[in-house]
């Protein structure tokens, strides 16, 4: 991607997919990496803070033989969250005002799907 | 390199961290090592990269927590000045800072003592260099004699001051952080 994907984004969107339900670490950054290019490294020092800051917690489950770390979203967590998707929206819809304003111009190469169907 | 060599890095680059954070780190990669299954050890060897790298950035996380937690000093000022409002303020805890008061005058007092000695070295020694001009035509020896004089009394001078100024920084900041510490502690009683 050719954006450069900021800490608070990454921290949003690992909110995001805890608040849908708890998850370990390997299948966190699967996900995270679904739509983020991080390296795999990142997520741990990530998870790591945003524990240190009270936004997650963890527990241990058992998984064939051997203990799971699970990651858990927090009330404040949750919290948190609502505020970066509020902050997420006023952002969005402020780059789009200025980067979609010429999607009509047709000299304007967008790479074909989503941006010509909003 | 292997799943172990890598893990046996990453704990000696964490060394300095304390020992909980390193365990939780080296347990979390464990875990995922797991998780990913030992056919994709070498795809996720290859996905983290080096253990030196992986361990900075957790320590820089580490250090951005730690910092966080340091901002001491203010608070320690914070902290004797809410004792000093607060209207229960027991014999016990006066004692206290009549205590830290008189330690804070006789610093001051010190350093006031000590860096005028400073400062009057490095008036004479000034002194000297200048009077080492004149006489030079009368006896150059002597001159050269006042002028290194002059050069010694100043430099001792010198760093008088800046070791005064050094000590008293610090010890200025050890008494507030004690301070800080002891009147929280109190607080919480």
């Amino acid at each position: 991607m050719a954006f450069q994907i900021s800490t608070s984004l990454l921290d949003a969107c690992v909110l995001a997919l805890l608040y849908r339900e708890d998850a370990y670490g390997y299948s966190l950054t699967q996900n995270v990496k679904e739509i983020i290019n991080v390296s795999e490294s990142t997520l741990y020092p990530v998870l790591r803070r945003l524990q240190n800051e009270d936004y997650l917690t963890v527990y241990d489950a058992p998984y064939s033989g051997r203990n799971r770390r699970y990651y858990k979203i927090t009330d404040a967590g949750k919290a948190r969250l609502g505020e970066f998707i509020a902050e997420w929206d006023d952002y969005k819809s402020k780059v789009d005002r200025i980067l979609l304003e010429g999607r009509t111009d047709n000299t304007l190469q967008t790479g074909g799907d989503g941006i010509e169907q909003n | 390199m292997n799943r172990t060599e890598f893990i046996s890095q990453l704990k000696r680059q964490l060394r300095k961290l304390p020992f909980d954070e390193i365990k939780e780190a080296v347990d979390y990669y464990e875990q995922y090592f797991d998780d990913a299954g030992a056919e994709n050890e070498q795809t996720v060897l290859l996905e983290l990269g080096s253990p030196a790298a992986v361990a900075s950035e957790i320590i820089a996380a580490f250090a951005v927590k730690d910092v966080e937690k340091k901002r001491g000093l203010s608070k320690a000022w914070m902290a004797i000045l809410a004792a000093f409002a607060s209207p229960l303020i027991t014999p016990f805890a006066l004692v206290v800072i009549i205590l830290a008061v008189i330690l804070v005058v006789l610093m001051v007092a010190i350093v006031i003592a000590v860096g005028g000695t400073g400062v009057s070295l490095i008036l004479t020694g000034i002194a000297s260099l200048v009077t080492s001009v004149p006489i030079a035509g009368q006896g150059f020896p002597t001159a050269l004699f006042f002028f290194g004089l002059g050069l010694t009394a100043s430099g001792i001078g010198l760093a008088i001051i800046t070791g005064t100024v050094q000590l008293a920084k610090k010890s200025f900041n050890k008494l507030a952080k004690g301070m800080g510490k002891f009147v929280l502690r109190r607080k919480k009683k």
